[in-house]
């Protein structure tokens, strides 16, 4: 069902391409320009989706333009679609560097038939992973993006081509089955059957083991783990209510609106997409959650109210798939351990946190996943190229803020240091290897390498402006990736090779070339008024501010973070030196004879970089539409992994003192990022509830980077909200 | 005796009777005339398809659906489907029916397959046709069979004919070898099978499924018949260690047939395995406990207790050799048949429960196996029948270096076949990776994670000899000796028409898996 009624975006979002691959299979192979056609028209409606989304999209935390139909039943497995701030730039820039990658792809002479057919099919997988809220149907995307991809580079790469496609496939592949593994998992524990008898269960069992065990008992791991085995079962008590009734909630909602005399059938059909069985009194239980539902949302209602209502609660949640109600069971997935004969018991969520990580650190690809990828950028055609660059990666670190932080959030922070470590050595490591390289697009392709680690800095930080920078380095880095490859496929495609020391002196007869591939080297440089400043710039404001972990047990948290940055700054000095040394090397100095008579670009290549400059140019001087797009689902995301610490019992609680403090000095609650008017201070601004789905227009221009450069002192961290009541009571007993 | 009774039985009675007509059409029929016999037969086993189907409908439309698994113990309400039929000897149930579909399904490939112009005229003789039928018309009795004596004879049957088929290329040495191996190896298995049934029928008197309930003193007779009877079938299978013999059959058997063995026997056997696991392997306990003069008694699944572990650790070692030794073959019929050993140890998966499972999850784990016997046959069947094409001057092509540039001559049989590997790797969205979904599921669920994962990492290394042939299709490498010689088909429009419409069932089954769960 679709449940904002109209067309659904999404669906035509992600499957508009494979209809273009239907079509193409139909028409003859020897009609090349009507293939072509096709593929454009086929690859030009995500794009127009994306267009559509970047101007109507408000973000409020929510997920929107959801669509939802049940796909196999005995599993629970739904057709889940939706975005929210984290996936809306996502399909921006999927649909722009799609389409972008299908016009590039013009040159193409071998089996185009095949290759075109083969690329929509590609563009299906990765726009179904940026919008997919089921877990099953996001791992269904997933492998799908796979087949087309290893064809892709496998038939039309280079000379190497069969090896670097059996090694990215294998990579990949590789990553898929921990992600398998850990969805059969996910789905495993996703059940439960929670009374308030086992939460009393478990107590007696602590006593006992108290009684047993005498003063000891507290730093007992096995306590512990029972303490935090019965937080885990308050709180998927608490949620597991919660969620009943707000989906009934929802349900009665729903059919309110459809109206009260409405048939039947229809009724069934909501109910349905609801997860709410119908049974013959639903009306009168329909009415009773309208009564309990908002007393539950918290109004006037104590932690102790709350639990009366529910120790009659004897909640059975079915298993499920779904993200969201994922997201909303981590509490379930907290208690669990893995027994294993040699190493003992191992923390459920820990292990599942390490098997995704590996996942989609593939993917992304983090130091010491990243061996397939220089490989498959260099034997890739031009537009695989950018499309491995501008999206592939991102499926990664969108894995990461969509599947890994949701379902596992307090993992998140347990591992917030060393991710930061690994990004900063993918920082520093990319931009080294890079300087190393004669090829042109294997320098490009260690630069993505070394961008990525920004991303992977800015996500661990777990502040507002690292998480901002993070999707907007995300952003920023597909659009100038994507110009960087396109321009090397320029040059390759005059000159047949890609020897950085073979050419020079460029400028001279390639003058606009050599203009727009100074825009790309400059915007992926970093260079103030260009994109890729913003999201680097939020990220190290963001990262040095993050307090979260120490290294090595030192007294002040803020400390690894804070040293993490310094060394990340070091990044951009070298990715100034490779890119401007390979700027020296190709277009300036002494003009190498051969090439004195190539041509400058033509029509098409223009037409193909310039959206691309107009990004690049555009998010560079007014990077606030992207930002507006991102901040309060950030904001929902940094609250629900911040808040999970709440309930993630023992030992956490005194590491993270500093990051807490900070957060109820400040009781009121900051407006985020995107209203904040230029010089209001955070304390002027007591009344605007993060996460209000109605928070006030964006006031124009609030610059960020002014902002930034000023130096304020407040933490601009978004906070997360009233935290005096968050550590339970149960907690402060274990301690 | 109830007649009508009979016509659950009619699809069985169909493939019989098509057996007998093509047996004596051969007589008339001129030798140039013989593709005629094979599709007779095929017309045998979609009439065969036609009558299951009719009958499933009808029981649907009368009883709503016909049990997913008769279990010999359950007691059949008043008005409901009674699925036993000639006093406890069949039992047709879904799960049975599901089978009976494979099996016809298989037997029809291995007729096309031989169809037009084979060279070896004793390919084509009326009897190779009935035989096939014979054999599938075994499989489909075994499938339903539900006493011990049927599923002797039943499995005789398909065991005798698979015996001859596998020998029928006169010419071919590799045939013989293969025909010779499986008589003498399948002879011994059977003699464990007749051993196991004959100490099962000295300590209970009885051949019924069901024997082992009563077993009373004599319980360590009956397990050590069990353990025999298992050795039987897991040989029928192909599970370690009883796979040795997979590999050379498979590669010398005319190809048709080693689809048939590897579908259509397969998941007969597996059906056996099956009425064991959740029904033979029952056995009453006395409690001492006696309340108001009744005595109570406690059923206890000795399989599912003491032998479940030795049950994954056996389809662990069977995914774990399969595939490993899968990947060194430079002939992919051989590559086939240790993937089907593989593949077998997928399936066994499905068969651990949790040792007191009650109906609703055996029901479930029935269904994920049938999902898969019914996926790796449609996928398994569409390889061979492309392996079946690929022949020169009458030389069948079967090695590595022979599928090369496939993808150029004939680039909708290689599209079908780049399929057909993918999905036995399971990647999604084709059926493999549903059916390997739903095993692995059902491992976990039954708390055999650490399985599950040890399976989920031998899929991963499956893929690399799965890709092999991929990779010779579509991006031969460059070539050291130039442009690599193109690969060679004959055609054959009914076996081309069989694998496009198994290669779309491999999608389709994929993308709408409740499809096909619907029937139960």
């Amino acid at each position: 069902m679709y449940e904002s009624g109209g067309l659904p975006l999404l669906t035509l979002f992600t499957f508009a391409p494979v209809l273009g691959t239907l079509v193409l299979l139909l028409i003859p192979s020897r009609r090349a320009d009507i293939i072509k056609t096709v593929a454009a028209a086929a690859a030009a409606v995500p794009m127009l989706v994306g267009f559509y989304v970047f101007w109507v999209y408000k973000d409020t935390g929510e997920l929107q333009y959801r669509e939802s139909l049940l796909w196999i039943d005995g599993l629970n497995v739904y057709y889940r679609l939706g975005i929210d701030g984290i996936s809306a730039p996502m399909v921006v820039l999927s649909g722009l560097v799609g389409f972008i990658a299908v016009v590039a792809s013009w040159g193409i002479e071998k089996q185009i038939k095949g290759y075109f057919a083969l690329i929509l099919l590609l563009l299906t997988g990765m726009n179904g992973v940026f919008v997919a809220l089921d877990f099953f149907l996001f791992y269904v995307f997933w492998e799908l993006m796979l087949l087309p991809m290893y064809f892709l580079i496998g038939i039309w790469g280079g000379p190497n081509r069969v090896y670097a496609a059996i090694k990215f496939f294998l990579y990949t592949m590789a990553g898929s089955v921990l992600m398998l593994v850990v969805l059969l998992a996910c789905w495993y524990w996703s059940d439960g059957r929670y009374a308030t008898n086992d939460v009393s269960a478990l107590n007696r069992r602590i006593e006992l083991r108290q009684e047993e065990l005498g003063e000891a008992a507290a730093d007992q791991a096995d306590v512990l783990a029972m303490q935090a085995e019965r937080h885990a079962l308050l709180k998927a008590l608490n949620d597991a209510r919660e969620a009943i009734l707000k989906r009934r909630f929802d349900a009665g909602e729903a059919i309110d609106k459809a109206g009260t005399m409405a048939p039947e059938s229809q009724k069934r059909r909501i109910l349905k997409a609801y997860g709410v069985e119908w049974t013959p009194d639903i009306d009168a239980q329909l009415a009773a959650a309208h009564e309990i539902y908002p007393s539950l949302g918290g109004i006037g209602m104590s932690e102790d109210e709350r639990g009366l209502l529910l120790a009659e609660a004897n909640i059975e949640l079915e298993r499920t798939f779904d993200l969201l109600e994922l997201k909303e069971r981590y509490g379930l997935f907290l208690g669990k351990f893995v027994l294993f004969r040699f190493l003992g018991p191992r923390s459920f969520a820990a292990l599942m946190f390490i098997f995704l990580f590996v996942a989609f650190a593939i993917k992304v690809p983090v130091f010491p996943f990243h061996t397939w990828l220089p490989w498959a950028h260099v034997e890739a055609p031009t537009a695989i190229s950018v499309i491995l660059a501008g999206i592939l990666l991102k499926m990664g670190v969108y894995g990461f803020l969509r599947v890994s932080y949701g379902l596992f959030p307090t993992m998140a922070v347990a591992y917030a240091v060393p991710i930061a470590m690994l990004g900063v050595f993918n920082i520093l490591y990319g931009a080294c290897c890079a300087m190393a390289q004669d090829d042109m697009k294997k320098l490009v392709a260690y630069s993505s390498v070394s961008h990525m680690g920004f991303c992977m800095l800015g996500m661990a930080a777990l502040t507002t402006w690292g998480l901002t920078g993070s999707i907007l380095q995300m952003f920023n880095h597909g659009t100038s990736t994507s110009m960087m490859f396109l321009l090397v496929g320029v040059i390759y495609d005059r000159a047949h090779h890609r020897e950085i020391n073979k050419f020079g002196g460029l400028a001279k007869v390639l003058p606009v070339y050599t203009g727009v591939m100074t825009l790309a080297l400059f915007a992926s440089m970093g260079l103030p008024g260009l994109s890729g400043f913003i999201s680097e710039i939020l990220v190290f404001l963001g990262s040095f501010r993050s307090k979260l972990g120490s290294l090595g047990g030192i007294s002040r948290p803020e400390v690894s973070f804070q040293s993490l940055t310094v060394l990340a700054a070091i990044g951009v000095v070298l990715t100034a030196a490779y890119l401007l040394w390979m700027m020296q090397r190709v277009f300036f100095g002494p003009l190498n004879e051969k090439y004195k008579d190539y041509s400058d670009m033509n029509g098409r290549e223009i037409f193909t970089l310039a959206p691309l400059c107009i990004v690049v140019i555009l998010f560079g001087v007014y990077p606030q539409p992207l930002i507006n797009l991102t901040t309060q689902s950030v904001a929902k995301l940094q609250r629900h992994v911040l808040d999970s610490r709440g309930i993630a019992g023992s030992g956490e609680k005194d590491r993270y003192a500093d990051a807490d403090e900070e957060s109820i000095e400040q009781p009121h609650a900051p407006a985020p990022l995107a209203t904040r008017a230029p010089k209001a201070k955070l304390a002027a601004q007591p009344d605007a509830p993060a996460g209000s789905p109605k928070a006030p227009e964006a006031a124009p221009a609030p610059s960020l980077i002014k902002e930034a450069q000023a130096e304020r002192p407040e933490p601009l961290t978004l906070q997360t909200g009233d935290r005096e009541g968050a550590p339970p009571g149960e907690l402060a007993a274990a301690r | 005796m109830n007649w009508s009774q009979l016509n659950e039985l009619l699809p069985i009675g169909v493939v019989l009777t098509t057996s007998l007509v093509v047996v004596f059409l051969s007589l008339v029929l001129a030798p140039k005339d013989r593709y005629v016999l094979s599709l007779v037969g095929v017309a045998g086993c979609i009439l065969g398809l036609l009558a299951l189907g009719k009958n499933y409908h009808a029981l649907a439309a009368e009883y709503g659906q016909p049990p997913v698994f008769f279990n010999g113990l359950a007691r059949v309400a008043e008005g409901a489907y009674n699925p036993v039929l000639l006093g406890g000897a069949f039992v047709v149930d879904g799960f049975g029916m599901s089978i009976m579909a494979v099996a016809l399904l298989a037997g029809a490939l291995a007729l096309l397959c031989t169809t037009p112009h084979e060279d070896d005229s004793a390919l084509s003789t009326g009897e190779y046709f009935g035989l096939i039928l014979l054999a599938v018309a075994g499989m489909m009795l075994l499938a339903v069979a539900h006493d011990f004596l049927t599923l002797l004879i039943s499995l005789e049957v398909m065991s005798v004919a698979t015996y001859i088929l596998a020998g029928s290329a006169r010419r071919d040495v590799r045939s013989g070898e293969s025909a010779l191996k499986y008589l003498v190896l399948g002879a011994f298995s059977t003699a464990f099978l007749m051993f196991g049934i004959a100490f099962l029928y000295g300590a209970t008197g009885s051949l019924a499924m069901q024997a082992p309930l009563v077993a009373g003193e004599h319980l360590p007779l009956v397990k050590a018949a069990l353990a025999l009877i298992l050795v039987g079938v897991l040989f029928k299978v192909g599970a370690v260690p009883f796979h040795s013999w997979v590999p050379d059959v498979y590669e010398g058997a005319p190809t048709g047939i080693t689809a048939l063995m590897a579908v259509g026997v397969k998941a007969a056997a597996f059906a056996v395995v099956a009425r064991l696991c959740f029904e033979a392997f029952n056995m009453v306990k006395e409690l001492p406990k006696v309340i108001n003069g009744h005595r109570f008694i406690e059923i206890v699944y000795p399989l599912r207790e003491g032998w479940l572990s030795l049950f994954a650790v056996l389809a662990i070692l069977t995914m774990a050799l399969g595939n490993l030794l899968a990947m060194h073959q430079n002939n992919v019929k051989r590559m086939l048949a240790y993937s089907g050993i593989a593949h077998s140890g997928y399936l066994l998966l499905a068969f651990l429960v949790t040792p007191k499972a009650g109906g609703a999850e055996i029901t479930q784990h029935l269904q994920a196996a049938s999902f898969y016997l019914l996926a790796y046959g449609v996928m398994t069947l569409g390889a061979f029948g492309v392996l079946s094409l690929m022949r020169e001057d009458g030389r069948p092509m079967e090695k590595m270096e022979d599928f090369t540039g496939l993808a150029k001559e004939h680039p909708a049989l290689a599209l079908c076949m780049a399929v057909f590997m993918l999905s036995l790797a399971g990647m999604p969205p084709f059926a493999g990776f549903f059916a390997k979904f739903l095993v692995f599921k059902s491992a976990v669920s039954s708390g055999y994670a650490w399985a599950a994962v040890l399976g989920i990492l031998t899929s991963v290394a499956s893929l690399y000899y799965y890709l092999r042939v991929v990779v010779r299709m579509y991006m031969a490498p460059a070539g050291a000796e130039g442009e690599p010689a193109p690969a060679r088909c004959r055609y054959a429009w009914t076996l081309n028409l069989l694998i496009y419409g198994t290669g779309a069932l491999t999608l389709l089954l994929g993308l709408l898996p409740q499809w096909l769960s619907r029937l139960y």
